[in-house]
């Protein structure tokens, strides 16, 4: 029996994702692949497809030229609209459709979470400190590279202008070495990027980051979400350790922008 | 349930089973998935099952098995995380076209948590144990193909060993957790009728079938598609945890 904090956050994320997505609600418990065309305003402008599911029904969300296309090779599974060969297909269409040619990648599956429970925040190895830092520290780390999936890579300018708060883990130094940053989405969500520095991983720094952001969106009244990519083992353990449970899944065909990062990376 | 500590003895041992039966199997060294690095290894001549190149990413440590012939392309452009190299982008790298080959995956594999309670069930069902007899037999009604398997497909037939079954008053089976043999650990497959869908028989039957599992002392794993989110829930409600994400070409 699910929690009542998971019903209301799965509630809310429905809700957005369908607002994302350009489609009504039900159509994520149609059983059916639902195609629509992408909205004019969304989230994530850098995506020419996506394709999301919660289990119950498969949505693909297309920019409009591209919908014949899709329904003429629909998937007779709806679910197979994840799978790598179709979306390879489809993002080769694309880009021959573009002019010029445009470079386009179909990225992997990505986990949605959101919370079931909240634990207890766990205290901190000797020596190291949990704080909330502003805009300045995040102006100042992000150039030096070390937060990638937090503080995004330079030119994921979408993401950072989204950062609402940072939870970072000093050493004795003062030392930064592990951040969770929250991304305010604007629609009643706000997802948390993830990450500790490579040599201090194992240490249980990851709970205590995230814990912390997720107990601060949910006194702003919003609901926190957490993704990563499939393959992602870590990256799953840490979101079920935290409390969160997977929700739905995500995937899509981006447009590759210079210089800027793979986001699905995480 | 928030999951268990890293460092529970349980866990551990489950894990480990878990992570020793696919390093053997492979041919990888037995601390492979905890080196924090993607072994690369050439397919062993007697190779579990056919394929161009397989890949499996663990939380600490990552295995890629390839045809001896794509060692050198394996070797040549590495992922910058040991985890991505199921990602299709670099999988396939090694696909080729006669004869033609297909992508699968990404799967992710799940190993026990900790141990689920006795399963409550509905008024008037019951659990009973099914024989591989009664599993080959049932493969051609095609009404439990994750819990029995489909005739001819990844030689379910040799490899199931029993199944648990929620049988209705009359001995009818709604739903049916199918045990089979992988690596010398028991995975479990598992369909519920769609009629009988949302009354909680999936994580019941599972459960149930995972208790029978460790009353054999062999060790349980799980297995579903990456997007199955419904599947993963019922891994979750379970007490099992992911341990590793397949992927390949074949």
């Amino acid at each position: 029996m699910p929690s009542d904090l998971f019903s209301h956050c799965a509630s809310v994320v429905r809700r957005t994702e369908a607002a994302d997505m350009g489609c009504l609600e039900d159509a994520f418990a149609s059983n059916d692949l639902i195609v629509v065309p992408r909205p004019a305003k969304v989230l994530f402008p850098e995506y020419a497809m996506l394709v999301s599911s919660f289990g119950t029904g498969t949505v693909i969300s297309i920019e409009a030229e591209f919908t014949d296309w899709v329904h003429t090779n629909r998937p007779k599974k709806h679910w197979a609209a994840f799978n790598a060969s179709f979306l390879g297909q489809l993002a080769e269409h694309i880009s021959k459709s573009t002019n010029p040619p445009g470079q386009l990648h179909a990225r992997g599956i990505s986990l949605g979470f959101v919370l079931a429970e909240q634990p207890v925040i766990p205290g901190l190895p000797p020596g190291f400190k949990l704080e909330q830092r502003g805009r300045d520290w995040m102006d100042e780390w992000r150039l030096r590279e070390q937060f990638h999936n937090s503080l995004g890579d330079p030119g994921e300018d979408d993401w950072y202008d989204r950062l609402a708060n940072a939870f970072v883990i000093t050493d004795e130094s003062g030392e930064p070495v592990a951040a969770t940053a929250v991304g305010d989405d604007g629609n009643g969500r706000m997802e948390l990027g993830l990450d500790v520095r490579r040599q201090w991983r194992g240490l249980g720094l990851a709970r205590p980051a995230v814990l912390a952001a997720s107990r601060w969106v949910l006194d702003q009244g919003q609901v926190p979400y957490y993704t990563c990519g499939a393959a992602n083992v870590r990256s799953h353990l840490v979101a079920e350790s935290c409390g969160y449970r997977p929700l739905w899944s995500i995937s899509g065909i981006a447009r590759i922008v210079e210089g800027v990062g793979d986001q699905a990376a995480h | 349930m928030t999951g268990t500590r890293i460092d529970d003895p349980f866990r551990a041992t489950q894990f480990a089973a878990v992570h020793a039966a696919y390093s053997h199997a492979f041919g990888a060294r037995p601390d492979a998935f905890e080196s924090g690095e993607l072994t690369i290894l050439p397919r062993l001549d007697a190779a579990p099952f056919p394929y161009i190149a397989v890949a499996f990413a663990g939380a600490r440590g990552s295995v890629l098995s390839v045809s001896p012939d794509l060692l050198d392309v394996a070797t040549t452009r590495r992922p910058p995380q040991h985890h991505e190299i199921v990602r299709p982008q670099f999988l396939t790298r090694f696909q080729r076209q006669d004869p033609p080959v297909e992508f699968h995956g990404p799967e992710i594999l799940w190993a026990l948590g900790s141990a689920p309670l006795p399963p409550a069930l509905p008024a008037r069902l019951r659990i009973e144990e099914r024989d591989a007899s009664w599993m080959n037999a049932e493969q051609a009604s095609l009404r439990f193909p994750n819990g029995v398997g489909r005739p001819g497909v990844n030689a379910r037939a040799e490899r199931n060993r029993y199944a648990v079954a929620i049988v209705d008053a009359t001995g009818e089976p709604m739903a049916v957790a199918g045990v089979f043999d992988s690596f010398g650990l028991l995975e479990i497959g598992v369909d519920v009728l769609p009629e009988r869908q949302g009354a909680g028989l999936g994580i019941a039957v599972v459960a149930a079938a995972v208790r029978s599992i460790l009353e054999r002392s062999q060790t349980p794993l799980y297995g579903c598609a990456a997007d199955n989110i419904r599947s993963q829930r019922t891994a979750l409600s379970v007490g099992f945890l992911p341990i590793l994400t397949e992927a390949g070409v074949s």
